[in-house]
């Protein structure tokens, strides 16, 4: 529960989400799904408004020649069900979608907003697999001119702002790698975009957990581009429970060039690439296990994309032959 | 704000604060069916369909759903009118404790509504957020599909015997005054035996309906909230405690720790008087004992005001040493927990032993000498924890004759009394202890926990006060399943046969022993009798640690020792290079031996304090007269496809990433005998004919109630929806030493029984003196008492005169039980399971399980409960463990970290009830504690066969199977090398 809650905020126009969550005097957060904010364990007792998004008409997945677009308050089961995510990418967005939280009460209400938003602490699938996707998120924020908000905006001069001072609004786009680090406490993730892959792509997602509804102590994801039997670009990324989703640069680039169906040559990448990877031990799993069953997971997953790709550069260029 | 909300179609304006929670607002509009069980959207008690999409109101402020509707069960139906859903979950036996009902309810009419005909994996999913801990969840999978397929317009077979609708059949008062030897117009209505059938569960429909059936579902005007305080040290001497500033806090009322209240030693345990084994507690005590210990309770106008108030209480702690290791406990220099000399009943403070039961007989030592193969092992039981859905609740308040009403979620109405009497220094007779329907129980709601503090804190306020426990803390301050330690080895000779088994238990009994001693005679009184030996050694511990206090996990640790004795089993096997069964059935308990243990049992409840070494040879034997596990393992063993599956695991194909393995354990279930066991009950007669049964046994979802209503039902010639159970009140309905509940529901079915059969009596008399015929040559059937010659009178008639007529009298009778216990039900299962070496993960296929558990009552409440039990065995088989870090603070506060099984991770089971030869009606045995045990042994097992591979260690997480097999495979390579 917000304890110190004293403001509640329904707004239908971004603008006027900005305005409130950039008011210094009071502690305002944008609240989504609302399932972290509420169900965290240790309470944030300095939060003392909210500004409820959900008027906001960010809930979308739409689709144009530069790729797909999700609103940022698109729950986790619209992405899941959604047609268009089940078939972009072989389905893998939809698919860590549906894994990211078991319970479809909390998909029902989790929002991929809140999820980026949170970063580690979603314990996310959905983060592993945006991490190889190189989505890029859309972010706004009150930053550039500062105007004198005394009384209201002149749009809407009903808004109680008194003392509050409008530095206006500005949008940017950040790659999803850099979004926990360089985000900025006031910004407002708007939406995620995801350029479509090249010719002879395949992904897999691959998870471990204690139970088939646990959070994953693991999750593997890859997206791979195969061209005449070769690896063209390879990336890989493997994420779980508390743990920030890492790119395994060393085994993409061991791959990248080489040929597809040698599968020795997989097991070295692998087992030379993950030296990379140092996760964290915690009361679930150990740093030991995570690595062991990190390279089984990359191994596979790796296997599985590839055989993908590899199948459908095949039928694609026949289709050019 | 105000706040407009559409609540299942009626438009509400609300008063709301800005951080209210939907589910508050929802219980206190009135809307009961909408649960608390978790705070944190793990569970799904609090499902509510937000513009028809479930979402858990706990992480929902109530202005999110501002301009939604919003659906609670109770606008899915109504008695009168039940939505199909609400039909098939009664029908197929879906509803136990019936807390996790509303929501799955929800849950499923949302699937429905937007898919008609949804596959298996489809509903399983769209459970998957609706945690139960009762059922194995593949009835509620069923009755989803049954209701789909009504819905859908398709006929489906009934699964059990719907009630005749009594309710809504008029009353016919009759002629009156009746002329002796008159006859009856009215037809009868007819009924059969109502034993040994799949009747449905009397108390099904207030609970799909959402009615407020639970201790939480009531408001009290001026009702104050409490918190509790506890200790952020496992070990620590509370130096000053300073209530200032919490208690001038505005809306406090109260605050009380150890300086308001006397220091009374005794045990929450709530076990027949006087309780066997230490009294070590102190309501509120300056030495705090384990993280989650108690240290002050607040009672406030609102729950935030009392979980402020605790952040004003200011503690000055003195940290002590700590252990929680038990083998550390026992070490010389080891911090002593009890070392104050007003506790009692502890078996060696000095060394931390709470309890100790030892039992040896024949010569074990020689034995040993003269084996030809000695097979030793050290298996290792996690904590756990019991997760009933309901949390530990209490409200406490006067009434208009100024006693103490303790409304509490307990198994225990009697105990409470007891022991809130002695702790608040109010007689019993100035306390009146309502224990409506428990939201399960498992063992936790046993203890005194919450009570006696709430009645305190009504004392110093005069309030109305409630206290309930969050999730966490029952994660931290409630009771748990204690972890145990148990070494097994036995000799025996080439060909099998054994000679000599000893069994060594350590408990962790954590803080207090309270129910140290039944944990201590559990393990071995449940396992070690399956295979007698001449030579037989049992010693168990039970050791003080700085963690939460051991209590019951659905039997006294008798899953503990069946996973060590049934996977060593299997060890045996395979260092004699025999097939698991004929090692099993070359030395399993047969007919006519005489069970070893059962006088030991009895001495240590006997002689409260085990202080002194037992005699059990001097006490009573007990020759077993029945035995089913030779049919339950056949059973099992064809139903398993044994002989095929175990050729095929092995370990074999070691190469494969995913492997294949069968595994069987047997498990039996004895209720450790009482001396001091009584059950009673009352039956009287209505007007209408219909009865009321008044019976101090709360029902926690293991259907009980419908099996005492179908009891008196068969005896009074009556169909159990005409016996209306009153829940308990200690006001009213007769004692109850309500202690385990498997011994209890024995004790208390004969008690039911016996106060039918007297009713019955009585009505036959009075019948007789209207008919004016011999009371022996009268039947009482189907609502009729008829006479030899073609008279008859039905129930109504004879109830108006019997109360209105001449002579009048009330029919009504009080019965008790005081016995033993029942005959031990015995089992078999088997396990099917998958494993990817790749991640160590495991998904089980199948399970099988056989029960001979003496007369059924109703079997599809015995399947229910041997699913149920299957469920809690595999998860805490697979994935349940409590786990702390170095300083005692436990890590796992939640259902997402503490993980139980979900409807996603049930497999297919196939049970099969054994009845033996023309069961005994009478013998009515405990099933509900046995299923779970054998579960856990057999997927050890099934590893062993798919990996080739022994794990003595649960939980079976993916970790410690990739572990194990990567040391097997060092181990091979360097026998290679
Ligand atoms: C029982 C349970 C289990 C869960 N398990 C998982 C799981 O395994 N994996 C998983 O992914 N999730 C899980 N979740 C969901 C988890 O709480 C978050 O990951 C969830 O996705 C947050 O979404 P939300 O919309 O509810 O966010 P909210 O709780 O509303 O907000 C979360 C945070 O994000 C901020 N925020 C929200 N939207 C925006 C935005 N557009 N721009 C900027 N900041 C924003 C909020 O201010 C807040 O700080 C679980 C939740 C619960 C209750
Ligand atoms: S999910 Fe809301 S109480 Fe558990
Ligand atoms: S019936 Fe599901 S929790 Fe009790």
């Amino acid at each position: 529960m917000l304890s110190n809650l004293l403001e509640y905020h329904w707004v239908e126009d971004v603008d006027d989400a900005l305005i409130l969550l950039s008011r210094p005097d009071i502690k305002t957060v944008p609240l989504a799904g609302g399932t972290y904010l509420l169900g965290q364990n240790d309470e944030d007792e300095s939060i003392q408004a909210v500004v409820d998004l959900r008027d906001l008409g960010l809930a979308y997945i739409s689709e144009d020649q530069r790729g797909i677009r999700i609103g940022s308050m698109t729950t986790l089961q619209s992405m899941a069900e959604a047609p268009l995510l089940k078939s972009f990418l072989g389905g893998l967005l939809a698919q860590a979608a549906q894994y990211s939280a078991p319970s479809p009460l909390i998909r029902n209400a989790a929002t991929l907003g809140g999820t980026l938003a949170l970063g580690a602490s979603a314990q996310a699938d959905l983060l592993t697999a945006l991490a190889v996707v190189d989505a890029e998120v859309v972010l706004r924020s009150g930053q550039k001119t500062q105007v004198d908000l005394r009384g209201g905006t002149p749009e809407r001069p009903g808004l109680a702002l008194s003392g509050v001072t409008y530095k206006g609004k500005q949008e940017r786009r950040l790659p999803y790698h850099r979004l926990s680090l360089e985000r900025r406490p006031q910004e407002l993730i708007i939406e995620v975009q995801i350029a479509p892959p090249g010719r002879g792509w395949g992904t897999a997602l691959e998870r471990v957990g204690r139970s088939a509804v646990d959070t994953a102590l693991l999750t593997a994801a890859a997206l791979v581009e195969v061209e005449n039997g070769r690896y063209r670009s390879v990336r890989l990324a493997l994420g779980g429970v508390n743990m920030e989703p890492q790119r395994l640069p060393t085994i993409e680039r061991r791959l990248e060039g080489q040929p597809v169906q040698d599968l020795r040559l997989l097991a070295a990448a692998v087992q030379a690439g993950l030296t990379d990877f140092r996760p964290p031990a915690d009361f679930r799993a150990s740093q030991g296990y995570r690595r062991v069953c990190g390279a089984n997971l990359a191994y596979r997953a790796l296997e599985e994309a590839a055989n993908i790709a590899r199948w459908r550069d095949i039928t694609s260029s026949e289709g050019r032959a | 704000m105000e706040l407009e909300l559409r609540i299942n179609g009626v438009i509400k304006s609300l008063d709301v604060a800005p951080n209210e929670l939907l589910l508050n607002v929802l219980r206190r509009e009135g809307y009961y069916s909408v649960k608390h069980g978790c705070d944190h959207g793990h569970c799904g008690a609090c499902t509510v369909l937000i513009d028809g999409q479930p979402r858990p109101s706990c992480v929902m402020l109530a202005m999110q759903a501002a301009g939604a509707t919003v659906t609670t069960v109770e606008g899915l139906g109504s008695f009168r009118r039940l939505h199909p859903l609400q039909e098939t979950f009664i029908d197929a036996g879906a509803v136990h404790c019936g807390f996790c009902t509303p929501g799955m309810l929800l849950s499923a009419y949302a699937l429905l509504q937007r898919n008609p005909n949804p596959s298996e994996e489809e509903i399983r999913d769209a459970l998957a957020g609706n945690l139960c801990r009762c059922t194995g969840y593949n009835r509620i999978v069923q009755a989803v599909q049954r209701a789909a397929a009504l819905l859908r317009g398709e006929d489906i077979e009934p699964i059990s015997i719907p009630d005749s609708g009594s309710r809504t059949r008029p009353w016919d008062l009759g002629p009156a005054p009746l002329e002796p030897g008159e006859q009856t117009s009215e037809e009868a209505q007819p009924v059969h035996a109502m034993m040994g059938r799949p009747e449905r569960q009397v108390d099904a429909i207030k609970l799909v309906t959402g009615k407020p059936a639970f201790a939480d579902d009531c408001h009290l005007p001026g009702l104050l909230y409490a918190r509790l305080l506890t200790s952020p040290y496992a070990h620590a001497i509370i130096r000053e405690i300073d209530t200032t500033e919490a208690r001038a806090l505005p809306g406090v009322h109260a605050v009380l720790t150890y300086k308001d209240i006397p220091r009374i030693p005794y045990t929450s345990a709530g076990q027949p008087w006087p309780e066997p084994g230490p009294h070590d507690q102190y309501c509120l005590d300056h030495i705090v004992r384990y993280v989650g210990d108690r240290v002050a309770v607040v009672a406030a106008e609102t729950a935030e005001i009392a979980e402020q108030a605790l952040k004003l209480i200011k503690v000055d702690y003195e940290p002590l040493p700590a252990v929680f290791d038990p083998r550390q406990a026992l070490e010389p220099g080891a911090p002593q927990l009890h070392p104050e000399p007003e506790s009692y009943g502890i078996y060696d403070a000095n060394r931390n032993i709470a309890a100790h039961v030892q039992f040896e007989q024949g010569n074990v030592e020689r034995a040993f000498a003269g084996a030809e193969l000695i097979v030793e092992g050290e298996y290792v039981l996690p904590q756990i924890q019991q997760v009933a859905l309901e949390n530990h609740v209490a409200i406490t308040y006067w009434d208009e004759d100024n006693r103490l009403v303790v409304r509490t979620s307990s198994e225990a109405p009697y105990h409470v009394r007891r022991l809130v009497a002695a702790l608040t220094g109010l007689a019993p007779r100035w306390i009146r202890v309502i224990a409506p329907r428990v939201g399960g129980g498992f063992g936790a709601k046993r203890d005194l926990l919450v009570e006696d503090l709430c009645a305190l804190l009504t004392l110093a306020t005069d309030r109305p006060v409630r206290l309930e426990y969050s999730r966490a803390d029952e994660f931290r301050s409630s009771r748990v399943a204690p972890s145990h330690i148990i070494r097994l080895k036995t000799g025996l000779r080439r060909d099998g046969t054994i000679l000599a088994n000893q069994m060594l238990v350590l408990v962790n009994a954590g803080a207090y022993g309270g129910q140290a001693v039944p944990l201590s005679v559990g393990s071995g009184l449940n396992s070690l009798p399956l295979y007698p030996c001449p030579s037989l050694r049992y010693s168990a511990q039970a050791v003080y640690t700085n963690l939460p206090p051991a209590g019951a996990f659905r039997s006294n640790g008798a899953w503990a020792g069946l996973f060590a004795l049934e996977s060593h089993m299997d060890e045996i096997a395979r260092r004699l290079g025999m097939d698991p069964l004929t090692v099993r059935r070359k030395n399993w308990l047969k007919e006519g031996e005489i069970l070893p243990f059962l006088p030991l049992a009895q001495a240590a409840y006997q002689f409260a304090t085990p202080q002194a070494a037992l005699a059990p040879t001097q006490l009573a034997e007990t020759r077993l007269t029945h035995c089913g596990l030779s049919h339950c393992l056949q059973v099992v063993e064809e139903q398993l496809n044994w002989r095929e599956k175990r050729r095929q695991g092995q370990g074999q194909n070691q190469s494969g990433r995913i492997q294949r393995g069968v595994g069987i354990a047997l498990a039996m279930h004895l209720p450790i005998p009482r001396p001091s066991l009584l059950s009673s009950a009352t039956l009287k007669l209505n007007e209408d004919g219909s009865f009321n049964l008044l019976i101090s046994l709360p029902e926690n979802g293991n259907g009980s109630h419908t099996i005492f209503a179908q009891i008196a039902a068969e005896v009074l010639g009556v169909r159990p929806e005409d016996i209306f159970i009153h829940p308990p009140d200690t006001d009213s309905t007769p004692f109850d030493t309500s202690s385990d509940s498997s011994s209890s529901l024995y004790a208390c079915v004969h008690a039911v029984r016996q106060a039918a059969a007297q009713v019955r009596q009585q009505l036959l008399s009075v019948a007789a003196r209207l008919l004016n015929v011999p009371a022996e040559s009268l039947t009482l059937a189907d609502y009729v008492i008829r006479a030899p010659g073609g008279q008859s009178l039905n129930l109504s008639q004879l109830a108006l005169q019997a109360l209105y007529g001449e002579q009048p009298r009330p029919i009504s009778a009080t019965a008790s039980w005081s016995a033993t216990c029942s005959a031990p039900t015995f089992a078999a299962q088997g396990v099917e399971v998958e494993v990817d070496t790749a991640t160590g993960a495991m998904h089980v296929i199948k399970v099988v399980s056989a029960i001979d558990g003496g007369h059924i009552v109703n079997p599809v409440l015995a399947e229910g409960q041997i699913e149920s039990g299957i469920a809690q065995g595999l998860s805490y088989g697979l994935c349940e463990e409590m786990v702390y870090d170095q300083q005692g603070n436990p890590l796992t506060t939640n259902l997402n970290d503490y993980r139980i099984f979900s409807a996603r991770d049930m497999p297919e089971t196939s049970i099969v009830l054994m009845e033996g030869d023309g069961a005994d009606p009478l013998d009515i045995r405990d099933i509900g504690e046995i299923a779970i045990a054998a579960a856990a042994p057999a997927l050890a097992n099934a590893v062993a066969d798919a990996l080739g591979v022994r794990l003595r260690q649960l939980p079976l997480t993916p970790e410690r199977v990739l572990h194990a097999l990567y040391v097997a495979r060092q181990q091979a390579a360097r026998a290679a090398t």
